[in-house]
């Protein structure tokens, strides 16, 4: 068998050698710090920064207003916003908070409404809770329509859940009102300075019982709404948002002029209260902020009604859809709510990290067990996936649930098998030509036959993994999430890096039986 | 050279092992039926944890029953743990559902002192909910098991091969059903995805034995072709120790014998995880932890006793 073995051993490698060595080393490093300055964030956030700093990031900018914070901790909050956008966030099961899927009472219609009509029923209501969030004083509150059924909100650390359902269902009002010109003209007007710091009104007694207190709110360079003008109103409603058609931006002989149509009851009580207050100001309220307090010019008559003013084109935007909304047509129904405990998510991931590295090293034990040296370097290269898993989703501010955390866990335990079919394989081929072929090419050899089972066995558990990522709901598409991308970069780990290491630790170390320290056979 | 383990033998007995364990499921589902989650039916559940001693499961059921929040309780987590998850049934679609939490809380803040309880959290899925989230976890069972259903069909080319695969996702499947039912897990959407989850996980194994099967066949049926080459292979196998195998049968025990440390090795460390889930992972995860752990054990023994031995239903060839 002589000759065999001389045509074997001008054989090289079966891969070609497109790199170098030293490229090759020095690629697998800069792997390895991209995949630390990914996760560098994560570990400032959760590790570095003080539990203040936390806290202030992650409140609104009204609460912030409140507690006046020096304009150096608020750089350093900017600082920390832009930081938070590329860190591995908590799902709700881990930091507690609340879940809430709101759906309209469609019981209240008497016929089946089209498609069309219930994407509008929701985006009208959709538009209504994104103005009321700022009530939550979080600053995370997500809200998302889901489909043409429904709302989904996350509040996380919600802390009084009743107050925050209360304004969740709350029905909410656009109302049209006047400006009690009279009252205003006899204290002399009003200022914000009129109030004290707690944001009463010095006066109280000045105001007529048939009057109120109300504010003119403006959006802030933070696009929340802040108090700007305070003023005072009727209290008298004289239209609601109800008369309101179609509502449309137009760029008119006066500007940009916002213009809506009027039902023709609420055109001829329109007509009335123009007709009546010519020159007066009619203030847009919504849920008791006012929008917009446009001057009546003109008596309009026939339900065509337009606002002009010098209006920025995103102003009018905002003012369009404050008049589109208007009050929720229809009452929400708590459709699903999750609340969950800051206690139970703390202990959830004391607990899965506990289980996950008690189970890390058992399998590290196993490993060194059954095939000693390469066992060992299979394990750090399981570590090794694990941390660019990690790193993966810091890069795209993944929010981890707790099936995340098991997905990741079962990556480590499934991790090792790609190296066991190799070593497997190995084993089998070295039985089968013993003191025949080069190890070195068993070795080798035995990386390109074993890819081949290594994605085909992983293909089916990927199966799984991207139905549950794609069609699973809630926080179980956290799971089919970290088993996709753990799996992903398995393959890649061992078929390109970890064979490439494995085989040059063989040439390297100059490996002549794979008894020994290779550790595959005893 | 290790021997050949006669696992095909035993194909029998692990084939009335296994019916005998799903007839009792099915006993036991027609005496408890399946525990559904409220994903699933709708409904109300609470969990709170007392602090305060003294608060056991009869006292907890008297608080709930006389303030009308029935008896469905169950105790999490060992006999004293004083950890308990009330289940209310939804009125409708209405608002009514969630002023039933509401209610619990106030009940609770009434009888008990704030530094007596904890509640760890509160779900709703009221019914429409409910009927939507059952559509898409069925369609999500349907699109997986037609999916590798689809893959072994189409990576066996051969339907000996496909149809030992499918018989074993359709035994895992119906195993793990079983046990849940026995053991009164709840079927939920986290343990679906533990189900899905241990399917992928078992045919994966299931593939890796079958196609050592198919590449051993190919190289025995291949030895008949002339007889210079039979002798100089069976030479050849002599020197490395390898036995000559004489039937499909034998073909069978000798690649589940060449993968076994293979499947035993995955199976291990796999099974360290979850079960290192199940025993410290704390609360939510346990059913989840516990599903897989008894499915990667199912799905290891079906790829082995199941699977693999399937193919004898195609009867037992002899190869010379």
């Amino acid at each position: 068998m002589s000759d065999r073995k001389n045509l074997r051993i001008k054989k090289t490698f079966g891969t070609k050698e497109f790199l170098s060595d030293n490229v090759r080393i020095i690629l697998t490093v800069l792997l390895f710090l991209f995949s630390c300055y990914l996760l560098y964030p994560t570990i400032k956030w959760y590790f570095i920064l003080s539990a203040q700093d936390r806290e202030y990031t992650m409140m609104t900018n009204e609460q912030l207003r409140e507690l006046k914070v020096s304009d150096d901790t608020l750089n350093k909050i900017k600082e920390n916003k832009k930081l938070k956008n590329r860190i591995i966030n908590l799902g709700l099961d881990l930091q507690g908070g609340l879940y809430i899927i709101l759906r309209p009472d469609l019981s209240r219609f008497d016929r089946q409404l089209s498609q069309a009509e219930l994407s509008e029923l929701i985006d009208k209501a959709m538009l209504i809770l994104t103005n009321r969030i700022d009530q939550f004083g979080v600053a995370e509150t997500h809200i998302r329509k889901i489909g043409n059924e429904g709302i989904e909100i996350e509040i996380p650390g919600a802390k009084d859940v009743e107050r925050v359902q209360r304004i969740l269902l709350e029905q909410g009002q656009l109302t049209f009102q006047l400006v009690d010109e009279a009252t205003l003209a006899t204290i002399g007007g009003i200022s914000p300075a009129d109030f004290d710091e707690f944001g009463q009104y010095k006066y109280p007694e000045k105001i007529p019982e048939d009057s109120a207190i109300y504010w003119l709110y403006e959006k802030d360079k933070y696009g929340v709404q802040v108090k700007k003008v305070p003023t005072i109103l009727k209290k008298k409603v004289e239209l609601d948002g109800t008369a309101i058609g179609q509502v449309l931006v137009q760029n008119g002989m006066r500007g940009i002029e916002v213009t809506f149509t009027l039902n023709p009851e609420g055109a001829e009580k329109f007509y009335k209260i123009t007709a009546d207050n010519k020159g007066r100001h009619l203030a847009i309220v919504l849920d008791g902020k006012i929008q917009s307090m446009p001057v009546i010019n003109e008596p309009i008559p026939n339900g065509q009604v337009a606002i002009s003013g010098n209006f920025t084109m995103e102003e009018a935007k905002d003012l369009e859809n404050i008049l589109k909304a208007g009050a929720l047509s229809v009452p929400l129904v708590i459709a699903e709510r999750q609340d969950v405990g800051p206690t139970l998510g703390r202990d959830s991931i004391t607990k899965g990290i506990r289980a996950g590295l008690i189970g890390a090293l058992i399998v590290g034990v196993i490993m060194v067990v059954a095939y000693l040296f390469s066992g060992l370097m299979a394990y750090i290269f399981i570590l090794f996936n694990i941390f660019m898993l990690v790193a993966f989703l810091a890069a795209f501010n993944y929010t981890l649930t707790l099936p995340g955390i098991a997905g990741i866990l079962l990556n480590v335990g499934m991790g090792v098998d790609a190296f066991v079919i190799i070593f497997e394989k190995i084993k089998e081929d070295y039985l089968k030509n013993l003191n025949r072929i080069q190890l070195i090419n068993i070795v080798n050899d035995s990386f390109t036959i074993a890819s081949a089972t290594i994605v085909d066995a992983n293909l089916t558990t990927l199966i799984s993994a991207v139905a549950l990522m794609f069609l699973g709901g809630g926080s179980i598409r956290g799971f089919g999430v970290t088993l996709t991308v753990g799996i992903i970069i398995n393959m890649f780990i061992v078929l390109i890096t970890g064979r490439w290491y494995y085989i040059n630790m063989f040439k390297k170390w100059k490996f002549k039986s794979l008894t020994k320290i290779g550790g595959i056979i005893r | 050279m290790k021997k050949i383990i006669p696992f095909s033998k035993y194909r029998y007995l692990a084939f009335s092992f296994s019916i005998c364990v799903m007839l009792i499921g099915f006993v036991f589902f027609f005496i408890n039926g399946i525990n559904l989650g409220i994903e699933f039916t709708g409904g109300i559940t609470i969990q709170i944890q007392f602090s305060k001693s003294g608060v056991d499961i009869e006292n907890f059921r008297k608080f709930c029953q006389s303030n009308g929040f029935g008896s469905n309780i169950t105790q999490l987590g060992g006999a004293d743990s004083q950890h308990y998850v009330v289940r209310l049934p939804t009125a409708g679609d209405t608002n009514l559902n969630n002023q039933k939490i509401e209610d619990f809380r106030a009940a609770c803040s009434a009888s008990f002192s704030p530094s007596d309880y904890t509640i760890l959290s509160a779900n709703l899925v009221g019914s429409s909910s409910s009927s939507k989230l059952s559509f898409s976890s069925i369609l999500l069972l349907v699109v997986v098991l037609g999916l590798i259903l689809l893959y072994t069909l189409v990576r066996f080319k051969e339907f000996k091969y496909s149809f030992g695969a499918v018989l074993s996702v359709i035994h895992d499947a119906l195993f793990v059903l079983s046990i849940m039912i026995i053991f009164k897990t709840e079927l939920n959407s986290q343990s679906l995805a533990a189900v899905l989850t241990l399917l992928g996980y078992s045919i994966n194994d299931s593939i890796v034995v079958l196609s050592k099967i198919k590449e051993n066949e190919f190289q025995y049926i291949t030895s008949n072709l002339s007889k210079d080459l039979k002798r100089k292979i069976a030479k050849e196998y002599q020197q490395s120790n390898t036995q000559m195998i004489s039937s499909f049968m034998e073909n069978i025990d000798n690649s589940i014998t060449v993968t076994l440390s293979r499947t035993m090795i995955t199976g291990s460390t796999t099974l360290v995880m979850t079960i290192c889930l199940w025993l410290f992972g704390g609360i939510p995860t346990r059913d989840f932890a516990f599903i897989l752990s008894i499915g990667i054990i199912i799905g290891t023994y079906s790829s082995i006793f199941i699977a693999a031995p399937a193919l004898l239903f195609w009867g037992n060839p002899k190869y010379d």
